[in-house]
């Protein structure tokens, strides 16, 4: 009676969905999917406390648009994972595009908040466009060290810094200084991986060094988030004290679902300290899981990106990879009061449509670059592809 | 060199094609070896490794983070303007934060019978409720706030009338239990939770960091004291009708000053329905000539130089000539006078001749020395610097040594006398408690001979002095009086500052515990408890005397016979009553 499980897909299949599922990371998918959803589950903490108190007060009004934008980043993640590397490349140039000219206008029609214009207002939702920059970016800079490498005429090395300066140089205009870090930090890296001689790199880091020393004179609102973190009677720094006091009331076992007192007096609750209301009210064993997969999910991807072969695909895996990585490291090292506040979302946990969804990019980007290629597969392969 | 420039211009652009090229090239010779690919996964595992320390280090962080215990918890759990318990030096509570109610009537809540019935509960419980404000949720159909500033006590009450949509929303403030008790000490604190006076604005750092770990802030203060001081004190000073009057007790060991009073006081609570004067601290604030109290400093000064001695001998017969100016003495001339004579006969011609000996220059020099050229030193912020005579004549000097000319602060005036009567050290006044074992700041002004000296020529005084009225059987009561003519207008009006200083027990080691006692009466009118007299000794000294019988218990002295307990002592003749100034 019992019938036999039958797998949608069987390895004979060969529609393009069939080849999607069976060529697909799909450890790093479901990871990915576990933290959506551990993220929706934490809107119920947050949404409560961080929800607007106006006359039409909804307690889970965060909620509900955190499920919305957590089934749209799954699909974004999904779609965007079955493209070839060619579609990679074409979504990269749009999203670049889309994203510069938005961020170009910004400072017109942007949405000025938190000491920055970041932000464009689409009716009920605000996009964030330097969000959607950040994985665009990468994947094209790679692309163009490739053909630098390639040595085909193309001036690849140029083109790439030339993307990567007009990037940084609308992020500092917002001014957005944390994600102008993350982004440098991913394109050193970047260029780091693709065989640059090592004294460009101690020139380069002698560069961003002078940078982040000039910034801290010409941008006032980087220097007081600094001044703020050295003197901490400054307003940010009472964030962080406060992000602090609530990590430190959870303990090990946290003080239990929805009992989190802290997270009443954190501002920015639902989106960038996020990591101090899961640690208030679950604990530290639910952090060390988070820590722990995300640590999983990069040091596997790294290491996958280091078996491969084509040097775009190598590039581009470990670029985004790591900007993933260093985002978490930035948004934790902010919650524990290791780092001055940064305006960074913890990756498909924290609450925001841009971030949600630019991190659906991301991972779709990912996805789609390490979906096994004909070459990779073995001789012997069954599936002869 | 025009061809130069054309030349250079054009080798300016093929300088950075030149540049970009070779950059180009130089990445693509990089990887052109056949080590390239081997080249990029080093690097990627560089990095690997590199992101595996950095999260198993964020992984420590976290756990550092989550275990540090909940120390920094109480600092956050209210408003940003949380502030400590005061607690006097025994613990008892002096300030703390408590909740005020605001309520809020949201008429959504109620089903349309309710409504009316909340409506008429309200108007009975807040009577004096504009009707109009009452009805105003009502008619808007929402949410509204109806009144501010309740009390536990009453919102207790209106919750027990179980009405619906009825809520309150808790708002910090400040309260003083004691109302009027230390107003001048304690100080107010603003709405929004900044100290404003007193302890509670010269605390402000340690109140606001102790509120995040909940430890009371200790003042020196004894309530005991305290409340003793007040109780004599306002007690005199209303028989008197006296303008405004000030006590001090002070541990001259130590510099704490374990009651400060200034009258009228005002409740710290409704610190709005007072008036300015009422507020103030007339202790720290008000400058006064203080007349012949300030004799313990120019005497100490005189002998600490060795210009004179307990053998020394003045001629009181002769009013003292300086310049065209006659100093004279109101009842104790006529005599030749010995140097304990001149003190508790308080004799402006010995005083002024005591300090002519010492001279201008020096006498400043221990002015100086004794703080009295700066307000006093204490964390209060509102002690008021001295007024100085212009110039150091003569005249002049000699006016400074029996108190006059030279205006100054009670609190500065016991912060030098203090320094005559714990073995010579001048130190700062604190309203900290001391915590019994750090060493104790302050420089030697006198030397511990002098302060021994001047120890009992003021016990002296209260046995056959002036003072005799603050004499507390077995407490070795020391004291001196004063009775100043107020400046007014350019001259002396007929208005006085009469004080005493007193100090028990004289005797013990020199730097033993011991403890001062300041009382000033600013304008007595005279009253029939001081025989009509406005004088320092029927006024302010028995105050000081029971202000010491009251508060001995609580300092720990015992009472017990000294060397001068002999059956000559009690019945020497109590020496006339000294006024300060040229008659």
């Amino acid at each position: 009676m019992a019938h036999a499980y039958a797998h949608p897909f069987t390895r004979t299949d060969r529609s393009p969905t069939a080849i999607w599922w069976w060529t697909l990371d799909r450890v790093t998918l479901t990871l990915a999917l576990i933290l959506l959803v551990l993220g929706f589950f934490f809107s119920f903490s947050s949404s409560p406390v961080a929800a607007p108190h106006t006359s039409h007060y909804d307690t889970f009004y965060y909620t509900k648009r955190h499920f919305v934008f957590a089934l749209l980043t799954a699909a974004v993640m999904i779609m965007v994972s079955m493209l070839s590397l060619k579609g990679v490349k074409r979504v990269s140039v749009l999203a670049y595009g889309g994203a510069i000219s938005i961020m170009a206008m910004l400072p017109l029609i942007g949405h000025a908040a938190k000491g920055g214009r970041r932000w464009l207002e689409l009716g009920p939702v605000a996009l964030q466009p330097s969000e959607f920059l950040k994985p665009a970016l990468i994947v094209l800079i790679a692309w163009m060290f490739c053909e630098g490498q390639k040595g085909k005429g193309v001036p690849g090395v140029t083109v790439a810094f030339c993307l990567y300066a007009l990037a940084i140089g609308l992020l500092l205009i917002q001014p957005d200084v944390g994600q102008s870090i993350l982004i440098t930090i991913a394109f050193g890296a970047c260029f780091f991986i693709s065989g640059v001689p090592f004294r460009w790199i101690i020139g380069m880091l002698g560069a961003a060094g002078t940078g982040l020393v000039g910034l801290f004179f010409i941008q006032p609102h980087f220097r007081n988030r600094i001044m703020g973190f050295i003197s901490p009677d400054a307003d940010s720094g009472f964030q962080v004290a406060r992000a602090k006091a609530a990590i430190a009331n959870g303990g090990l076992f946290g003080v239990g679902l929805n009992e989190g007192t802290m997270k009443r007096l954190i501002p920015d609750l639902h989106t960038d300290f996020i990591y101090s209301v899961v640690a208030e009210e679950y604990g530290l064993w639910l952090i060390l899981i988070i820590i722990g997969i995300f640590a999983f999910i990069i040091i596997r991807g790294l290491l996958k990106a280091m078996a491969m072969q084509d040097p775009f695909r190598q590039i581009a895996t470990s670029g985004l990879y790591i900007m993933l990585g260093m985002q978490v490291l930035i948004n934790v090292s902010v919650n524990l009061g290791l780092i001055p506040p940064k305006g960074m979302t913890l990756p498909f946990i924290s609450y925001g449509g841009s971030s949600m969804l630019a991190m659906g990019l991301t991972l779709g980007f990912i996805l789609a670059l390490t979906r096994r290629r004909q070459e990779e597969i073995p001789q012997d392969d069954p599936t002869k592809w | 060199m025009g061809i130069s420039i054309i030349e250079s211009t054009q080798s300016g652009f093929q300088w950075v094609a030149d540049r970009v090229w070779k950059v180009e090239h130089a990445f693509e010779r990089a990887n052109a070896s056949g080590v390239k690919a081997s080249s990029a996964r080093m690097r990627i595992f560089c990095i690997l490794v590199g992101m595996t320390v950095a999260y198993v280090c964020l992984a420590g962080f976290a756990a550092r983070g989550s275990l540090q215990g909940r120390g920094q918890i109480a600092a956050l759990t209210g408003e940003p303007n949380a502030r400590a318990q005061l607690v006097d030096r025994n613990g008892q509570l002096l300030a703390t934060d408590v909740n005020d109610y605001s309520l809020f009537v949201d008429p959504n809540d109620m089903t349309g019978d309710d409504r009316s019935l909340v409506r008429r509960a309200l108007l009975q419980i807040f009577p004096d409720l504009p009707r109009d404000q009452i009805d105003k949720p009502f008619k808007m159909n929402r949410r509204l706030l109806l009144t501010n500033n309740i009390k536990a006590a009453k919102r207790d009450e209106i919750l027990n009338y179980g009405l619906p949509g009825i809520s309150f929303e808790a708002v910090r403030v400040r309260d003083y239990p004691l109302a009027n008790t230390g107003s001048a000490y304690i100080g107010m604190t603003q709405r929004g939770g900044e100290g404003m006076s007193g302890a509670e604005k010269a605390m402000q750092d340690q109140i606001a960091a102790n509120a995040a770990t909940d430890q009371p802030v200790t003042l020196a203060m004894d309530l005991r004291i305290q409340g003793a001081l007040e109780n004599e004190m306002r007690a005199m000073a209303v028989a008197q009708r006296a303008q405004s009057a000030i006590g001090i007790v002070t541990n001259v060991r130590t510099g704490e000053v374990l009651a400060l009073a200034s009258w009228p006081d005002f409740d710290l609570n409704r610190p709005g329905a007072f008036s300015d004067a009422e507020k103030r601290n007339h202790a720290a604030v008000d400058r006064y000539e203080l007349g012949s109290i300030f004799k313990v400093i120019s005497i100490s000064v005189g002998l600490d130089t060795g210009t004179t001695s307990l053998a020394s001998v003045y001629d009181g017969r002769q009013p003292l000539k300086l310049g065209n100016r006659l100093i004279h003495d109101e009842h104790a001339s006529s005599e030749l006078l010995s140097l304990t004579d001149v003190f508790i006969k308080s004799s402006n011609i010995g005083t002024s001749r005591v300090a002519l000996d010492v001279g201008a220059t020096a006498m400043t020099r221990y002015y100086e020395a004794l703080g009295l050229f700066r307000s006093a030193d204490i964390e209060l912020t509102e002690p008021a610097s001295p007024l100085l005579p212009s110039r150091w004549s003569d005249s002049s000097l000699a006016s400074s040594a029996f108190g006059q000319g030279m205006a100054i602060t009670p609190l500065s005036f016991i912060e030098a006398a203090n320094a005559t009567l714990n073995g010579g050290y001048l130190r700062p006044l604190t309203i900290k408690k001391y915590d019994g074992h750090s060493p104790l700041p302050g420089t030697q002004v006198f030397s511990a001979a002098t302060s021994r000296t001047m120890l009992e020529l003021m016990r002296q005084n209260v046995l056959k002095g002036t003072g005799t009225r603050a004499n507390a059987p077995g407490l070795r009561v020391g004291g001196k009086t004063g009775t100043a003519q107020k400046p007014g207008n350019g001259r002396y009006t007929s208005e006085d500052v009469s004080s005493f200083l007193a100090v028990f027990p004289v005797d013990g080691p020199v730097d033993g515990d011991r403890y001062s006692v300041l009382v000033t009466f600013d304008s007595p009118q005279g009253a029939p408890e001081s025989g009509g007299s406005r004088m320092g000794g029927p006024v302010a000294a028995p105050v000081a005397g029971h202000v010491i019988e009251r508060i001995a218990p609580f300092v720990g002295v015992a009472r017990k016979e000294d060397k001068f307990t002999g059956p000559g002592w009690d019945k020497a003749p109590v020496a006339a009553e000294d006024v300060t100034g040229d008659h």
